[in-house]
């Protein structure tokens, strides 16, 4: 079966790079492939040879994570947590989501469980190994030995997590088995890791009590949790955590193989505990199978959730598009995705209170963030949420039979998303606006009230622009935008994404360049009169005239659109 | 009204996948469109369906010219392709809904609900398509293409994925579309399907029309009057394939 295994994993390679290679021969190809190598060029390899690190020649993570003798403690505890938090959070494990030619091709074969698990852990080493070889490619401060030594320890992590991962997954559908093994299997790896966590809180609890220097800060207490957990039972506890991160922070190359002896045991633990709790892949993956076109990856599963508007049966045939996209988004949101917002709302306040590092109080730290992500959300937020043609591009064979003429359909598409990431905005603007005196003590009041009021304005008739721009080049550059849940993978295809965000971003300050400019005088006309309040009359002005803009481009595009055929266009996915 | 085809070519770069083709089908007329794989069939739906500009020749629907007054074309036409595309995240119910405020459908509720019954997907409007079976999805297409009442129904594989007691309903649907008035051409290569329902039978190969008329009439044209040619007979001898040469 390991050879089977190999042959489909080297046909698939083999065929993908044949294919990639045969579409150079076109033009367009050429130009992204060479735009997407020197990026990759300038942006990984060539800081190797350019950078001053490069010249020191020093082993590869001291500059990463500082190291020190409890290094080590540092990443198990860092482990520690994301265990405790894959036990805490349910997520469907990437080794358990199987294609369905996969489920049709090899389901029936006499693949036994191990085996399939195996072939799918062997193919998703293409998707693990990337991040190891960018780490260890890309790190300025490396010798050709810390580079491998930080190849394999990264790779090791990354492959001792999906491997955990997928036994968790396993293992919840075991909890209540009516096997006894099934069940000690299952309920396992919860123990240990809250037996080590519970080990690492009680010997924080007693350093902190027998402590006799004070812990008067976020250093000393990092100091006095690193200490913690090189002694005693907490140490034992945390063991297994720890020796899977001492190979990154191995000075030699005698310590590192040292240290990746550990590793691996603890690797060989893990896969073993995983191997028997095989008798949940059936459950797991039985429910998987059911489902006629399961979402996998990188495809969103959709809960029946309520929608409290019912579409009416008359009125504009805008109105449908909107509808559609505000109930897809409903049925969208789900816990993972709510986690990924809360991750980047923390990593931004992080960058925030280190960037403004005035930062008094947390009123001004919430209404700082709440400007800066209602910002973020205007200029990036279309071009994060696809929720327009380039999602139902998938559908235009659909939408070309509709009797709605190809503007409006274009108009449609653009406004469901834009009321989505305007609702977006405005909330956040609001509550910048409501701490405002705290966020912006310099400004008066009329300014931050007026400034406010004026981006509100400008908010939708930006985010309409940004859309318009988004959705033409879908029709025009169809073969180059991605498209559903489709991603196009290979150098050319990163060229090609380089090409197209440049290209929008200029249309895009073109658009806008008219609206700026009627604003601009409207403003420079008002303000001597009204003050700061001009800002308010000039963003209407600037509004309506990007208003004016989007109305015409997507009229126009209606012509795009209607001779718009997919099946003549050759996509980049391989 | 119907459809009418004049002269209709559609090509993919050098491909020329419909050559030059013109039909109709009048209203309450149901007729088939058969031909081996890649004859064009699919490709010909999908220009009549709005879906594919021609490289030239016109088309009209219900009387409509479908590249001049679209709108006024695709209103009164029903495209069911065989693969089910829905939306994944809208129910059966909203599905409908969505045809109907599109299409401007009056009397929605009742039409719909005598729609799920007739198609067997009482029980299931809440549902979303993730929920439902191929077959099951197969139905909530064609339902929204019977919704709104079309004068013109173009079929695609319309059997693809349904059970047994779904193909008689789905050629009992076909036949009443018929006799109610509706002007229908089906594609599909279920022959028995096609003579059952049909009225008259278009054969297709390599972009071109090869015949056209009743069962009757291309039986007598291909068997020289001889009487009993199957409709099976009949593709294969058009077509220019035998039975022996389909065996090698």
């Amino acid at each position: 079966m390991l050879s089977a295994t190999l042959y489909v994993i080297g046909c698939s390679a083999k065929n993908r790079v044949s294919r990639r290679l045969a579409r150079l021969r076109e033009p367009r190809y050429v130009v992204s492939a060479v735009v997407g190598a020197a990026y990759l060029y300038f942006s990984f390899i060539g800081r190797m040879h350019f950078s001053e690190g490069a010249r020191l020649g020093r082993t590869l993570l001291p500059a990463l994570i500082p190291t020190f003798a409890g290094a080590p403690s540092v990443g198990g505890l860092a482990l520690l947590v994301g265990a405790l938090l894959t036990l805490a959070v349910p997520m469907p494990s990437g080794l358990l989501t199987f294609s369905r030619t996969d489920r049709e091709f090899l389901f029936p074969s006499p693949m036994s469980r191990r085996q399939l698990l195996f072939y799918r852990q062997l193919r998703s080493q293409m998707g693990v190994v990337i991040a190891p070889v960018v780490i260890a490619l890309t790190y300025p401060l490396a010798t050709p030995g810390a580079r491998v030594r930080a190849f394999v320890s990264v790779w090791l992590v990354l492959t001792i997590c999906q491997i955990f991962f997928t036994g968790i997954a396993l293992s919840r559908a075991s909890l209540a088995a009516p096997s006894t093994r099934a069940r000690v299997i299952a309920w396992l790896p919860s123990l240990v890791v809250a037996a080590s966590a519970i080990a690492v809180v009680l010997g924080v609890v007693q350093a902190v009590f027998t402590q006799t220097l004070e812990v008067d800060s976020a250093r000393a207490m990092l100091r006095l949790l690193v200490d913690t957990c090189q002694r005693g039972w907490p140490r034992i506890a945390l063991w297994p955590f720890t020796a899977i991160a001492a190979p990154l922070f191995a000075q030699t190359m005698p310590a590192f193989i040292l240290t990746l002896a550990g590793a691996i045991a603890v690797y060989l633990l893990i896969l073993g505990w995983v191997l028997s709790a095989d008798e949940a892949f059936d459950a797991v993956i039985d429910t998987t199978a059911d489902a006629p076109d399961r979402p996998g990856r990188g495809r969103v599963s959709y809960k029946p959730r309520h929608m409290q508007w019912t579409l009416a049966l008359e009125g504009r045939q805008e109105t449908p598009f909107v509808w559609k996209t505000l109930t897809q988004v409903l049925r969208a949101v789900n816990r993972r995705l709510l986690i990924r917002v809360a991750a980047v709302g923390v990593w931004l306040t992080v960058v925030l209170v280190m960037v403004a590092g005035r930062a008094r109080g947390v009123t001004q730290i919430a209404g700082l963030f709440a400007a800066f992500a209602a910002l973020f959300v205007v200029f990036f937020g279309p071009q994060m949420v696809r929720l327009d043609l380039r999602q139902d591009l998938q559908h235009l064979e659909l939408l070309k039979t509709w009797p709605v003429r190809a503007g409006t359909t274009i108009r449609g598409q653009i406004l469901g998303p834009t009321v989505v990431v305007t609702t977006v905005a405005w909330a956040l603007g609001a509550v910048a606006l409501v701490l405002g005196t705290a966020a912006l003590p310099g400004m008066t009041m009329a300014l931050r009230v007026a400034g406010g009021v004026a981006l509100m304005i400008l908010a939708p008739a930006l985010t309409l622009a940004q859309f318009t721009v988004h959705n033409a080049a879908v029709l025009f550059f169809p073969a180059w935008i991605t498209t559903g849940s489709a991603r196009p993978r290979g150098v050319d295809a990163i060229g090609q994404r380089m090409i197209m965000l440049g290209a929008t971003w200029l249309v895009l300050i073109v658009a806008v360049l008219p609206g700026a400019m009627v604003g601009g005088g409207v403003w420079w006309g008002f303000q001597r009169v009204i003050g700061p309040w001009s800002l308010i009359p000039a963003a209407l002005a600037g509004a309506l005239v990007m208003l004016c803009e989007v109305i015409v481009a997507t009229e126009a595009l209606g012509s795009v659109y209607e001779g718009l055929d997919l099946t003549s266009v050759e996509r980049s996915q391989v | 009204m119907g459809i009418t085809v004049e002269g209709l070519t559609r090509s993919y770069g050098s491909l020329t996948a419909v050559s030059d083709l013109s039909l109709s089908v009048a209203p309450g007329e149901i007729v088939g469109l058969l031909g081996p794989n890649g004859a064009g069939k699919t490709t010909t739906l999908r220009v009549l369906a709005g879906i594919l500009k021609p490289t030239s020749g016109r088309v009209t629907v219900g009387g409509f010219d479908l590249a001049a007054q679209a709108i006024e074309a695709k209103k009164r036409l029903a495209f069911m392709p065989d693969e089910p595309h829905l939306f994944e995240y809208l129910t059966v119910e909203e599905h409908l809904r969505l045809v109907a405020r599109l299409y401007g459908v009056p009397d929605f509720e009742v039409r719909a609900k005598a729609l799920l019954t007739e198609l067997e997907l009482r029980g299931k409007e809440g549902a979303l398509p993730g929920e439902l079976s191929r077959g099951m999805r197969q139905k909530v297409v064609i339902a929204c293409g019977l919704v709104r009442q079309p004068s013109v129904l173009l079929f695609d594989e319309p059997l693809t994925g349904l059970d047994p007691i779904g193909i008689r309903r789905m050629r009992d649907t076909i036949v009443r579309r018929g006799q109610a008035g509706a002007a229908i051409l089906v594609s599909s290569h279920l022959l028995d399907l096609v003579g059952e329902v049909c009225t008259r039978i278009i054969i297709m190969d390599r972009g071109r029309k090869l015949a056209d008329g009743s069962v009757a009439e291309l039986a007598a044209r291909v068997g020289g009057g001889s009487a009993g040619s199957t409709l099976e007979q009949i593709f294969l001898s058009v077509t220019g394939r035998t039975t022996g040469h389909l065996i090698e």
